[in-house]
């Protein structure tokens, strides 16, 4: 016979031995104490059905659970076996229960081996006591994550009405720049009667500024040549992203008017920076109130190739030294909010610069590609960046992390958090495969389910 | 004579272009240049160090792609062709560890946060103006209208007290 063998016919020798007089049974109603604190108690329980809870009163009138007891537990057993016969704990029925018992009187049933009920019971008390320790260790973990838990939520609802708070404040400002800003466009717009000047400043206001430094300075010289220019006036208009077709319009006149021509030109870029910016703290606000909300509205149609490419105009500036290469295939169209899904392309790209922004060679290159298998739509966003370290990697979906606060900038480190709610809310799943060459997120989204359109 | 350079770095156009602008007054007498890296402005500062031209202040944003603006700075600090260059920081946000480093070791001549004031911007850099054309000899009289009177004053009482 085996050990737990030999002990389960002990415990069945007990019970039969000792817990089977029906004299000695009693039925315990929910809510009924059995034992109380403090008082005395001359019995052993045996429960037959049923369950217990044992807690403790402290002197500050705290009470504390002291455990946890079900059909084939003792109770009692610390008054009893103590020879006290006075409780530390009370005993309450959690359930209707049913139990037997023996009291101090009791008769010992010898056997060959164990005379003494201290013996007889002994393997038994040992194995109880261990079990209640075990479900109260048990429970005080369940309580403990269940508080972390709580800490976080509240938390995160404290900083999310905090952003909201924010948010609200930085719109009203925000709107009168954004909204101004274009009624100042419109009317200036209007105001314009010459042609070449309305071309000229609707250039500078619809491309902004395409040339880079360096690309400025280039298109100097080169036009400085051309179009036989002081190199001062021709750097002036290297900036503008004027065609020699308009550069060639003014002919000798060229020199003399190049300043008026910038100046032009600058006015339309000037708005067109004002927009973008605006555009930019507006979404940076919605980040930060995303945070807090719950369900924005989801409507059928949503393509997720155009969420990518909105978030990568929102990024444009951001991606002015990264090569992007896109693979986007052709995805079923599902049930979903764009605004969510921007945010999640925005958080994973923003990132990836983040990890480039490191790199030495500046060889920045961003991959992002959509596919769609029969189950799911798949998104992989990968960067070059220097890889997310293996210690790091399974904090980085939780809220507060971040590696921005001591390095190149500082984040609320809420971005992948964020992320991984909303694909979450969409049944989907957020995967990072990371090396030091570089991370790649995968975004798996269902189509079917709650996801489908019908 | 040629105009002394004032470089300016920030990797995004839009802010370059409003520095410019509120830097437009100097044009006059100082040359603007714009940069997008500290990559950029490196090979900048050869050329112009090859040419001979002088270099009166750098305005510099801290965090960018690549070589961020402090460390570029401090590396600047060391470089023996621009030790009259003033150093001008102009950030969105430094931490307390990279504006101790800004101190000690790139020894900068002024900071100012993102968004900036353009009065105080100005200011600050007809400060440093004063301070890169007495320290590198430059005749002031012709630039008085770009330069800080109270700081010419005591430039030039400070120089005057070395000889």
């Amino acid at each position: 016979m085996t050990e737990t063998g030999q002990q389960k016919s002990h415990f069945e020798w007990l019970v039969k031995t000792y817990f089977s007089d029906p004299s000695r049974r009693l039925s315990v109603k929910k809510d009924e104490i059995i034992i109380r604190q403090g008082h005395y108690n001359n019995r052993l329980y045996l429960i037959l059905e049923g369950e217990f809870q044992g807690y403790i009163q402290t002197e500050t009138g705290i009470q504390k659970d002291s455990l946890r007891a079900g059909a084939n537990n003792f109770i009692g057993v610390q008054s009893f076996f103590s020879k006290t016969f006075i409780s530390m704990a009370t005993m309450k029925a959690l359930t209707d229960c049913e139990v037997a018992y023996i009291d101090r009187n009791q008769a010992v049933v010898p056997t060959d081996f164990m005379t003494s009920l201290e013996q007889q019971f002994m393997p038994i008390v040992v194995e109880d006591l261990m079990r209640r320790s075990n479900k109260m260790t048990e429970l005080n973990q369940e309580r403990g994550q269940a508080l972390t838990k709580l800490i976080e939520t509240e938390k995160m609802a404290s900083l999310g009405q905090l952003a909201a708070g924010i948010a609200h404040e930085l719109n009203n400002a925000i709107a009168v720049l954004a909204r101004n800003t274009h009624w100042l466009m419109e009317r200036y717009n209007a105001a314009i009667k010459n042609k070449m000047t309305h071309t000229i400043f609707n250039i500078g206001l619809m491309q902004g500024r395409i040339y880079s430094s360096r690309e400025v300075r280039e298109r100097g010289k080169m036009i400085a040549e051309k179009y036989s220019l002081s190199k001062e006036k021709a750097i002036l208009l290297g900036q503008t992203g004027l065609d020699d077709e308009i550069l060639k319009s003014y002919k000798n006149r060229l020199e003399e008017k190049a300043e008026e021509i910038y100046n032009l030109w600058e006015l339309g870029a000037t708005f067109n920076d004002m927009l973008i910016a605006s555009e930019q703290s507006t979404h940076v606000v919605n980040s930060i109130r995303a945070l807090g909300a719950k369900h924005t509205a989801r409507i059928p149609g949503l393509d997720i190739n155009e969420s990518i490419n909105n978030a990568l105009a929102l990024l444009r500036s951001k991606l002015s030294s990264v090569h992007v290469q896109l693979k986007l295939r052709k995805v079923p169209a599902i049930i979903g909010n764009m605004g969510e899904f921007v945010q999640i392309w925005v958080n994973l790209i923003n990132n990836a610069c983040e990890a480039m922004c490191h790199l030495v060679n500046h060889n920045h290159k961003l991959n992002i590609s959509s596919s769609a298998t029969s189950a799911n739509i798949i998104v992989k966003v990968k960067d070059n960046g220097l890889g997310i370290p293996q210690k790091s990697i399974d904090a980085i979906f939780q809220p507060n992390f971040t590696t921005k606060i001591h390095g190149m900038s500082f984040g609320l480190g809420l971005g992948l958090s964020i992320v991984k709610r909303i694909v979450n809310e969409y049944k989907g799943t957020i995967d990072v495969e990371s090396a030091r060459t570089g991370t790649t997120f995968i975004v798996k989204i269902p189509v079917g389910g709650e996801n489908e359109e019908t | 004579m040629k105009k002394p350079k004032i470089i300016c770095i920030d990797d995004q156009r839009e802010v370059l272009a409003a520095i410019k602008k509120d830097l437009d007054m100097f044009t006059p007498a100082f040359n603007v240049v714009d940069c997008e890296s500290a990559a950029e402005a490196d090979e900048i500062l050869n050329d112009f160090a090859d040419e001979k031209e002088e270099v009166a202040v750098i305005i510099c944003d801290h965090i960018m792609p690549g070589e961020n603006g402090i460390d570029f700075l401090t590396r600047l600090n060391k470089d023996q062709r621009f030790l009259y260059t003033k150093k001008f920081i102009l950030t969105g946000l430094a931490n307390h560890s990279d504006t101790i480093q800004a101190i000690n070791e790139a020894e900068i001549n002024a900071y100012l946060e993102k968004p900036w004031d353009k009065e105080e911007f100005v200011s600050i850099v007809k400060k440093l103006l004063t301070r890169f054309v007495v320290e590198s000899g430059m005749d002031s009289d012709e630039l008085v209208a770009y330069l800080d009177q109270a700081t010419l004053d005591r430039e030039i009482k400070r120089k005057k007290h070395q000889w």
